[in-house]
């Protein structure tokens, strides 16, 4: 334990002296949401309420509570094309349409199960279309949120950076006494 | 005016320059620098220092702002590929290549080059893989045996650490070790019983260049033990793993006899007519575009393979008017490289109680035996496989809402996924070659790279038998799900590309003898991947170590002995 300690602190010590050299500027440059892409602010209400539906908060935490649907607004607006973004923005507002047709509210009105269906409607649509490549690009970004998140990575996935050790052959409830819990 | 140009001539003088800092590069810095040469070390691209230049080494995944993802303006800069994992990118426009045939050619333009970006794997040659040329007659003889090559061998092994089981096979033999890590109990299963089935073929833990168990001259090196983070190809900050960062290039630097000069392209290598010998190198500064030059009394090579053969090419005079060395025509042919197209997947049910913890660096290995000790096959040469075998929780992406969740989530482990890779011998043809483009060239002036390479039929053979063996090893073993595949990946995905001025006994038919040195200008040597005579199976960096410390060593001696 006090040596998987030690290395952290040893590595954030190092860590926390790095110069960031000339080709992370891209980091820092582009990390916040410049205006001119198709996302506008009051979407968001609209996307948060669809990775919720994707992934719901629980007794767990879901994307909501995990911050997932700003990383996705982020993620799109800085490393995607603007015609990606377009064709996003289109699809997302397709579903929310859609929502307001069947069920005469808007999709982050709706109840759990009208969210669902609403979605599962537009996974099933021509693969071609915006509404179809949005909610398969949602759920990709919302998955890589989740997955990624903090609380995932440590809580569910149990990761740590330096296991210190390999060991090929383990009781299925083996538990690393220095693993995170 | 005079004086002044006397004087800056003197400070651009060396007694050895060395180009590129990957490997190769950063041991004959090493050798040079430790043999009391002052030595200019080129490096192409920007510096890397250890640790300092690791960015992204100590972040956690939640802490990467796109989480991995590169954004635009990465993207604008490094190609679609850029993520934000890794910062040792090759900007897109950086050196441009003319695809005659498709061909992948992964760069590492940065000290250190591909070193901190390598699979780590270090397997031996043995004489079954230098005998082959000679056994079958494709490409030429090489000059050497693995008796010339086994001290030397031995004399990297200890500084770089390298982890692996004395298994006493004649195909693939013993170094220096270190313990091997372990591998999992489902490597060990198809090992029992691979062995018990065949005699001739082996499972061994893959040899890597990883430190288990640090030595006092691996702490001289300020390199501590591997802590399994398998972030590697991040930089490590452990030096866990060897690298020029971590190893050679600072054990040069203290010995105060070395230069390191990045963002230094190197144009083409003087020759001096009247002296018969080259006596320097002409450099394009990467940041003002000016051309310098430098003087050594002797030239390493070490540019990586496809480079350093361009740098040969593009260095014409008089007496060389088709590039340095090249009496012989052969200087950009006979290009090779490793068949990695062959891929065989499987899962097994068995051991469930079980599974592994922690993460490992490194695999299983196969050492070849295909046409080992005699030729049986309806192809030539042989193949060595990859293995690993691991087991995760049994997620899917399937679904949504409630269901994803749960699949994301799911805490019950699956079964056990078994994952094989071929390391296929490519023949050395003269068709697959490399030339320069009489026209085009790039922003430092220097000729563009024309490739032209293609698989052979003995390369298709060679996949389908390893298909069908890997096939029958996993059936053997009870596995379940084989599935076999040959991704017809393009030439070069392996990052093994090698030859282009290759060694050999007569002049006639090589670039390099058996010092490495050019036949026709013996002060300068190739000690990297353009070397190579043949490919045999292994991952080949630890082959240019030990033939970088062995040529610098004979270089050392015919200075002494006044002979260049």
């Amino acid at each position: 334990m006090e040596r998987r300690v030690a290395l952290r602190n040893i590595a954030f010590i190092v860590g926390s002296a790095i110069s960031i050299p000339s080709w992370a500027d891209g980091l820092s440059k582009t990390t916040t949401y410049q205006p001119g892409t198709s996302l506008s602010a009051e979407d968001n209400p609209l996307l948060a309420s669809v990775a919720d539906a994707i992934i719901p908060d629980t007794d767990t935490p879901g994307a909501k509570e995990l911050g997932v649907p700003a990383l996705i607004q982020k993620i799109l607006a800085d490393c995607y094309e603007k015609e990606v973004n377009d064709s996003f923005y289109k699809g997302m507002n397709w579903a929310n349409d859609k929502a307001k047709t069947d069920n005469g509210k808007p999709f982050a009105d709706c109840t759990t199960a009208q969210r669902l269906a609403i979605l599962k409607q537009v996974q099933s649509e021509d693969p071609a279309s915006d509404q179809a490549k949005f909610i398969k690009m949602a759920k990709e970004l919302t998955i890589l949120g989740y997955t990624s998140s903090e609380y995932v990575v440590t809580k569910i996935n149990k990761y740590v950076m330096i296991p210190g050790h390999y060991y090929g052959n383990v009781p299925l409830n083996y538990v690393d006494p220095n693993a995170r819990n | 005016m005079a004086n002044i140009l006397i004087d800056s001539k003197k400070t651009m003088t060396y007694d050895a320059i060395v180009i590129g800092t990957g490997i190769s590069g950063g041991w004959a810095a090493k050798e040079l620098c430790e043999k009391g040469l002052k030595t200019l070390v080129l490096e192409r691209g920007r510096d890397v220092k250890h640790i300092m230049d690791y960015p992204t080494a100590n972040l956690e995944p939640w802490e990467f702002p796109h989480r991995g993802k590169g954004t635009l303006e990465m993207q604008r800069i490094y190609g679609k590929a850029a993520n934000e994992t890794n910062p040792f990118l090759l900007k897109a426009d950086e050196q441009p290549y003319i695809q005659e045939k498709p061909f992948k050619w992964t760069r590492g333009y940065h000290v250190g080059g591909k070193s901190l970006l390598w699979a780590r794997q270090t397997q031996r040659w043995s004489d079954f893989d230098y005998e082959g040329p000679l056994r079958d007659g494709y490409a030429v003889d090489w000059p050497i045996r693995y008796a010339d090559v086994a001290p030397w061998y031995s004399h990297v092994e200890k500084f770089v650490g390298i982890s692996g089981n004395r298994d006493g096979l004649a195909s693939l033999p013993d170094g220096e070790f270190l313990p091997p890590m372990e591998t999992s109990i489902v490597e060990q299963h198809l090992k029992g019983i691979v062995e018990k089935h065949y005699s001739d073929r082996h499972i061994i833990y893959g040899r890597c260049a990883h430190i288990t168990k640090p030595q006092p001259i691996h702490s001289q090196q300020g390199r501590a033990q591997c802590m399994n983070r398998t972030l590697c190809n991040r930089g490590c900050p452990l030096g866990g793993y060897f690298s020029s960062n971590a190893s050679t290039l600072p054990w040069a630097q203290r010995t105060g006899h070395m230069t390191l000069r990045p963002h230094s392209v190197v144009h083409s290598i003087i020759y001096d007519e009247k002296k018969g010998k080259a006596t320097g190198v002409r450099v394009v500064d990467g940041e003002s575009k000016q051309m310098l030059e430098f003087y050594a009394r002797i030239i390493f090579v070490n540019a990586s393979a496809l480079a350093s053969t361009q740098i040969l090419m593009n260095s014409t005079s008089s007496r060389f008017p088709n590039g340095l060395g090249n009496d012989s025509g052969v200087l950009g042919k006979y290009i090779s490289w490793h068949n990695y197209r062959g891929h065989v997947n499987a899962s097994y049910d068995g051991y469930m109680d079980r599974r592994t913890d922690g993460r490992t660096p490194t695999n299983s290995y196969i050492p070849r035996f295909r046409n080992l000790e005699k030729h049986n096959m309806d192809f030539l040469r042989g193949y060595a496989t990859g293995l690993s075998a691991g087991r995760g929780f049994a997620r899917s992406q399937e679904g949504l809402g409630e269901d994803l969740k749960k699949h994301l989530t799911n805490p019950e482990y699956g079964e056990w996924g078994v994952g094989a890779w071929m390391m296929g011998e490519i023949i050395p043809i003269e068709s697959n070659q490399i030339k320069l483009h009489p026209d085009l060239k790039d922003q430092y002036g220097i000729p563009e790279l024309v490739l032209s390479c293609d698989w052979t039929e003995n390369d298709d053979k060679m996949v389908k038998d390893y298909m069908e063996q890997l096939t029958e090893m996993f059936t053997i073993a009870g596995f379940k799900n084989i599935q076999s595949n040959d991704s017809h990946s393009a030439p070069g995905s392996d990052i093994h590309e090698m030859g282009g001025a290759r060694m050999g006994r007569d002049p006639k038919t090589s670039i390099l003898n058996k010092w490495n040195q050019v036949h026709s200008c013996k002060n300068v040597f190739v000690t990297d991947g353009a070397c190579m005579a043949s490919t045999s199976t292994q991952n080949p960096s630890l082959t240019y170590m030990a033939y970088t410390a062995r040529a610098a060593n004979h270089a050392v001696e015919e200075i002494k002995k006044m002979n260049i």
